[in-house]
């Protein structure tokens, strides 16, 4: 199915996240479009949602740190409806989980594509999207 | 030491859209009406294990045994694995009943989704099931969610999205054969896949309906039902749970992810309880929030090879005729989905096949019936395996 003016939803009624001290870091970031994430000062491994304990290790040391913001899709989908939901309106949205280079997999939306140029394993860069002016998402397009 | 456990009674309301009927009146029909084939009444239960209804209060197991009549309990709990939790919650009163600590444990789950909520809400209640802050914000919906497990697993094994559309062809050819199915007419692959799209790869006959219903089960000690030789033994059980974000399942954990699911730790668990295999079950009742629910349980379960599920069902062996029927009563795909009592009728529909009282869906072995329970984008599970207490 192609769409006009490709997949660019406006994120207008997007329900929005509740930033908390765990996570606030990553959300700061957001907003000022160089996402963070935490890697363990133990193992190194690069953990995606934040939180206190590294999920590989479980050690408490971490960095905050910028991403590559490189990826690749590890999956998608597009969602063509979402009938009782606030954004009902602002479909279709392309849905994905992207393996950034640094290992860690966030879930995110794949912007500024038609559906049919989707594909597992395509390689996407970061980019950003603010849904009011606290929450910006991290977003990514095809690279 | 109690006795051995059995299932000693069933019970189910209507099903489908109920709009003359409050959630509470037939969450209590199924409720008084599993009491009654059990030969007891509300005030001989001492347990209750409830499957709570999306939007209700902490306490709701405490105030559906108040309304009950029922003072004094001495298990009285719920359970918060969505979907899995209509297999899980039997394992709890078995265990309770055979500790000694109670004598008859209700299992119940009721939610009017189809007429009591605004439309589309169903699909927004379920939301608060996955992650709000990290996943919600970028527009998944439950749909979506199985849209990029389906989706992967395409990718994984070459596959084409009639895959998916076979499971729901063979689950309806079961809903044809059940009067009290919501869609009973014959379906084709191509029917499933000219079907309006929802999310990528999957199409409106891929998703589960939305329903209202309820539906109970008594688990007792075993001889004190008003007719033993209609108990229902339990041969097997497994229980297995991963991770919540699906960025973490996807992520993975030694040889599972979002498409290799832990249902094979509790798959093992159960058929090694059971001392057999897969395909000694003479019915399945797979639980089917979505056809790829399915095609995942079917390969991780050992049915059928990795990538397999496809032609596995589409040679015939889970239709009614074929050596294992499959989801015989027609699943949330075909029959309904009134989501917290969703799976109950996997289970209920487990013990007629064993009774032999399922009726026109009746399949003609059934000593030995497996049933899923599945919730959270195939993340928690539940594996049943039963047979007549008497065998």
């Amino acid at each position: 199915m192609t769409v006009e003016n490709n997949l660019n939803p406006s994120l207008k009624n997007r329900p929005l996240p509740t930033i908390i001290q765990d996570t606030a870091r990553f959300w700061e970031s957001a907003r000022e479009h160089a996402v963070e994430l935490q890697k363990c000062d133990e193992c190194g491994y690069w953990r995606f949602y934040p939180g206190p304990v590294c999920h590989s290790c479980g050690s408490f040391a971490y960095t905050w740190t910028p991403i590559s913001g490189k990826g690749k899709i590890w999956t998608y989908t597009v969602l063509y409806r979402a009938r009782g939901n606030a954004y009902q309106d602002d479909v279709p949205i392309a849905i994905g989980l992207i393996e950034l280079e640094e290992g860690a997999i966030l879930m995110s939306n794949i912007i500024d594509c038609q559906p049919e140029d989707l594909k597992i394993g395509l390689e996407v860069i970061i980019d950003y999207g603010a849904i009011n002016d606290e929450v910006t998402l991290p977003l990514f397009r095809l690279a | 030491m109690g006795k051995k456990a059995v299932i000693s009674g069933i019970g189910e309301s209507r099903l489908g859209k109920l709009p003359d009927q409050t959630m509470l009146e037939f969450t209590f029909e199924a409720a008084k009406k599993a009491c009654d084939d059990a030969g007891i009444t509300f005030q001989d239960l001492d347990g209750l294990i409830l499957h709570p209804a999306f939007h209700v209060s902490p306490r709701y197991h405490i105030y559906m045994t108040e309304m009950m009549g029922l003072y004094c309990k001495t298990y009285c709990d719920t359970t918060q694995m969505g979907g899995a939790g209509f297999g899980a919650a039997l394992e709890r009163a078995k265990g309770a009943v055979e500790s000694g600590q109670s004598r008859h444990i209700l299992i119940l789950g009721g939610e009017k989704m189809a007429t009591g909520m605004a439309s589309g809400a169903a699909m927004m209640a379920s939301a608060g099931a996955h992650n709000l802050d990290f996943e919600y914000p970028f527009g998944a919906t439950v749909p979506s969610y199985y849209g990029m497990l389906a989706q992967r697993y395409l990718y994984e094994y070459g596959k084409g999205p009639e895959t998916f559309a076979q499971v729901a062809v063979t689950i309806r050819k079961h809903a044809h054969r059940n009067p009290l199915a919501y869609m009973r007419d014959l379906i084709t692959v191509d029917d499933v896949l000219n079907s309006r799209m929802v999310s990528e790869p999957h199409h409106l006959l891929d998703c589960a309906l939305v329903s209202d219903g309820a539906g109970a089960y008594v688990v007792s000690a075993q001889g004190t039902s008003k007719d033993p030789k209609r108990e229902v033994g339990f041969l097997g059980f497994g229980q297995a749970q991963s991770f919540y974000h699906m960025a973490q399942l996807a992520r993975g954990y030694g040889d599972h992810d979002l498409i290799h699911s832990v249902i094979d730790v509790a798959g093992k668990r159960a058929f090694g309880e059971a001392g057999l295999k897969p395909e000694d079950m003479d019915v399945i009742e797979i639980y089917d929030s979505f056809t790829s629910t399915v095609v995942i349980q079917l390969e991780d379960l050992g049915f059928c090879g990795r990538g397999e599920a496809g032609e596995w069902l589409a040679s015939g062996i889970a239709d009614p005729d074929g050596a294992q029927p499959m989801t015989t009563h027609g699943g949330l795909l075909s029959c309904a989905h009134p989501g917290a009592s969703g799976g109950m009728h996997h289970i209920i529909e487990a013990v007629k096949q064993v009774r032999h009282e399922a009726g026109p869906t009746q399949a003609k072995k059934a000593d030995v019936v497996l049933a899923t329970s599945v919730s959270a984008v195939a993340s928690n599970f539940a594996v049943t395996i039963l047979n007549s207490a008497a065998a």
